[in-house]
């Protein structure tokens, strides 16, 4: 199938996404497998691109969150579709265990690994959202498997993949990392242990092939920093309920889930600059949610008063507040 | 000319050791880190090399069969199988019965000469491009039983000395026990697995008319299974859906579950009305003894009279179970009580069924009360919390309105520790527009 | 784990005619045997009112610990009677419908009071305290 074709089959895809039409989005897919297109190529050409576009509308407004659970849901049974026509496959390679980082809902990006891992012919055992850590090392025992494939979307679950991290070089399994809590280069992934990192599912087919039977268990984070996350963790919720008191203060009338919705990204990006070392998860929600802001028409004064109520609140962690400071101005 | 020794030989240069003396705790620590049993061959192949020998291989005797695994040599994570038979009266054949060290010095160029203790010829073929000057096959014997051999090589000419041995047999001796371990794991999960199969939660079957979601996470979060369970099955003509809960959790719980969904599927053999399915499980489960009950809904659906509305019509009955939800697309949500006992603890106790009617996108959720007692933050999830967030989420499919719920509720609990947690929805399956 | 749930803590009083067993603390899966431990030392002929104004949490295995020290006194002819449950605890007993198998009271008062009359609160017990 060519890309011009592929290109018709997003935009049909797109469609049925942005009605919630399941039974024509399974159309979209059923065709353009029938019509040769390659399995891998639908998922990162078609489907990952429609699912970035429903993040892009709820955070234009466009969108509430139960409209992308259910635009979300049509993304995964389509996925579901994918992987059925890949699970033919023989099994050439070793075993694969596919997992979302706990607490993580969406697993949409792990099935889409699970679906391209397996159609290069690894056995894969696929974890469902929200694995708890003590439910993969259960799974790590009894399955012994080649590899451990983490999805991280959000930077609030960079805390807990790193646990995956440990549980699995405990065991001695090579693990490999993806996903947009990531970001687009191999930093977070190294600073948090992982023994590779891949961009997407195309790229993760390269590189489990390159990775050692075995591994050291994996080397203890910097302690100041990691002493910062945990107490940041630790008083998340009075830090929530701290900071939605004060802002954005009475006279603005912002939808309550938006204004906890915004705080929380700040505070699980300055978790994720903590823990890698790397300060760029903070600009970057900043940057996001600022863009948040003015789509919904608020003044800029708003973005900026937000920053001040988090600087005065992390005032009491030094790298923290350094980190917020240099990357938010 | 090759002998074999149990001490160091004379002629060879002697080799200097130059591993390190933690190496043999070193192992012993990354192997405690698995108890999968490939996995931790795995280890003490990386483990050995290269301070220890340049090649290993570890032979592990099959527990049930004739057969001797190989696993490693050039390749660590290959696998290689031969009869048992072929090392009888070789030197590994005595290294796996006695549990005894052997030392082979080797001539160089004959590859033959290695088959004392290399019973496969892939792997002498291997051996024997390095050159060897020795091979070293130390038993594995733990908790009184052999295992299998750790078969080393070093290649180039280097032997190994008295300290190597040393060395080797320290790391054999705590590897032993690693892999035994492994073993007695893995025989013990091979009983569970086949019976933990038949405890999990049941794949959801196509109901025609209706749409189906459900979600389970166990209060014991490291298995599958737990107290609390559900189970969707055709009875004659009807569709019948049930929850329930037994006291307790974790695997005794579990067990359980199962003799509950097995007993609800023979009685509906006989009885479909579930008030009356109830009434029978009722005389099935009463104990004059025991602690245990289970608390019960067990719904009965339908189609509607006329097929072009795509109604359902649901009769709910229930066994001292919180109501389920009704939800209606308009986000409506009213709770449906039918009263009853719980089962197990009288004889004969009587139910009465509730009829409801879904029209297209209304769905009726059913739930544990792992739901409503989860203690987070704020104290108690609570009903209410679960009615307001149904309201928001009418209308959306079953599949993603129980996603949704769960996430709600582990969000709460905020890693606390939980009760089972199950929830079901059956929806009524919207007319194509 | 950080436990929310404090010990459970009994206080067992003789009061003549009848025992008194107070609970206080959360009835579940952890606590359940120190209650279970606790009426198994007292059930016998004279009936005894557990106490329940104290237990603010109580989940399956709780109310397990109860059905089985009801079907215990039933068989040995002896009469365990309830008193004072929380709203929360009370609920369960309805919602279970264990409120019309149990002998449960209101308040401790009531629960007395039907113990040290003639007549037990239900009829499900052989009068043989001669």
């Amino acid at each position: 199938m060519s890309a011009a074709d592929l290109g018709a089959t997003l935009t049909a895809f797109q469609d049925a996404v942005a009605k919630v039409d399941v039974t024509n989005a399974l159309g979209v897919v059923d065709a353009a497998l029938a019509d040769g297109a390659d399995p891998i190529a639908l998922l990162t050409q078609v489907v990952g691109p429609a699912q970035r576009v429903v993040g892009d509308k709820w955070q234009r407004g466009e969108w509430s969150v139960a409209d992308e659970h259910a635009a979300t849901a049509v993304a995964m049974s389509a996925t579901e579709t994918i992987a059925r026509a890949v699970r033919r496959t023989p099994v050439v390679r070793g075993r694969v265990v596919v997992a979302c980082a706990e607490r993580e809902w969406h697993a949409l990006a792990a099935m889409m690994i699970d679906c391209a891992l397996r159609s290069d012919g690894w056995e894969t055992t696929l974890l469902g959202a929200s694995t708890p850590a003590l439910r993969l090392s259960q799974y790590l025992q009894d399955l012994g498997p080649d590899a451990v494939a983490v999805s991280c979307s959000v930077l609030g679950s960079l805390p807990t993949t790193r646990r995956f991290i440990e549980a699995s070089r405990a065991a001695g399994i090579p693990v490999l990392v993806g996903g947009p809590a990531f970001g687009t280069d191999d930093l977070r992934a190294t600073s948090l242990g992982a023994t590779a990192w891949a961009a997407d599912a195309a790229h993760a087919i390269e590189v489990i092939r390159t990775m050692p039977a075995v591994v050291p268990r994996a080397e203890p984070l910097p302690e100041a920093a990691a002493a910062e996350q945990a107490a940041l963790e630790l008083a998340h919720a009075a830090l929530i309920a701290d900071l939605t008191s004060r802002w954005p203060g009475p006279e603005c009338d912002l939808d309550p889930d938006l204004v906890k919705d915004s705080i929380e990204q700040l505070l699980h990006a300055v978790w994720a600059a903590l823990l890698t070392t790397d300060p760029r998860p903070i600009s970057q929600t900043a940057g996001w949610v600022t863009a948040l802001l003015e789509f919904r028409r608020l003044p800029p004064a708003l973005a900026t008063s937000l920053r001040d109520e988090l600087t005065r609140a992390l005032r009491d962690y030094p790298l923290a507040s350094f980190l917020f400071a240099t990357s938010w101005t | 000319m090759i002998k074999a020794e149990d001490t160091t030989g004379t002629g060879h240069a002697p080799a200097t050791t130059g591993a390190r003396p933690e190496l043999a705790e070193d192992i012993a620590l990354a192997m405690a880190g698995s108890l999968n049993l490939r996995r931790s061959v795995l280890q003490l192949l990386d483990g050995v090399r290269p301070e220890v020998a340049d090649w290993a291989v570890v032979a592990l005797a099959s527990p049930q069969g004739a057969g001797l695994q190989l696993f490693g040599g050039s390749d660590v994570t290959a696998e290689l199988t031969v009869s048992r038979r072929r090392v009888a009266g070789t030197a590994l054949g005595r290294v796996l019965t006695t549990g005894m060290r052997e030392l082979l010095h080797v001539a160089a160029g004959v590859e033959d000469g290695l088959s004392a203790l290399i019973p496969h010829s892939a792997l002498r073929h291997e051996a024997a491009s390095l050159r060897p000057a020795d091979v070293l096959a130390i038993g594995l014997t733990a908790r009184g039983a052999t295992l299998g051999a750790l078969i080393m090589v070093r290649g180039q000419g280097r032997g190994f000395g008295p300290d190597d041995i040393a060395l080797a047999e320290r790391i054999a001796s705590r590897a032993s026990l690693a892999l035994d371990s492994a073993r007695l794991y893995e025989q013990r999960g091979e009983i569970t697995s086949a019976l933990h199969d038949s405890l999990v939660p049941p794949p959801l079957p196509d109901v025609p008319g209706a749409v189906l979601g459900a979600r389970y996470r166990p209060a014991a979060e490291q298995l599958d299974i737990g107290g609390d369970f559900y189970d969707v099955f055709r009875a004659g003509a009807d569709w019948l859906i049930a929850l329930g809960d037994v006291c307790g959790k974790g695997v005794n719980a579990a067990v359980l579950t199962g003799r509950a969904r097995q007993s609800l599927r023979t009685a509906a053999h006989f009885e479909r009305e579930p008030g009356a399915l109830l009434g029978a499980l009722s005389a099935v489960f009463h104990d004059d003894t025991s602690e245990r009950f289970i608390t019960l809904l067990c719904l009965r659906v339908r189609a509607g009279e006329s097929p072009e509305a795509g109604d359902l019509v649901v009769e709910v009955a229930s066994a001292g179970h919180a109501p389920p939800l009704l939800v209606r697309a308009d986000g409506e949500v009213e709770a449906v009580e039918a009263e009853g006992a719980v089962l197990g603890v009288v004889g004969d106790a009587q139910y009465v069924a509730t009829t409801v009617r879904l029209a297209p996108g209304d769905q009726l959720v059913l739930y544990t009360d792992g739901v409503e007692e989860a203690r987070g933050e704020s104290g108690f999830y609570g009903d209410d919390r679960l009615a307001e967030l149904l309201g928001r989420l009418a209308g959306a499919a079953p599949d993603v309105v129980c996603a949704a719920v769960e996430q709600d509720v582990v969000e709460h609990l905020a890693g606390r520790a939980h009760d089972d947690i199950a929830v079901v929805s059956v929806g009524c399956a919207r007319t194509t527009a | 784990m950080l436990d929310e749930g404090a010990e459970l803590v009994l206080t067992t009083t003789d009061a003549g005619s009848y025992v008194m067993v107070r609970v206080v603390g959360d009835l579940d899966l952890e606590s359940a045997p120190v209650l279970t431990a606790g009426l198994k030392a007292q059930l016998g002929p004279r009936p005894i009112v557990l106490d329940l104004s104290g237990v603010e949490f109580m989940d399956s295995s709780g109310l397990g610990v109860l059905v089985g020290a009801h079907k215990e006194a039933a068989a040995r002819g002896g009469a365990l009677v309830l008193a004072a449950p929380s709203p929360r605890v009370h609920k369960i007993f309805k919602v279970t419908k264990l409120h019309k198998v149990f002998a449960v009271h209101e308040t401790l008062d009531q629960a007395v009071e039907a113990v040290v009359s003639t007549v037990p609160a239900t009829g499900s017990v052989t009068d043989d305290q001669g």
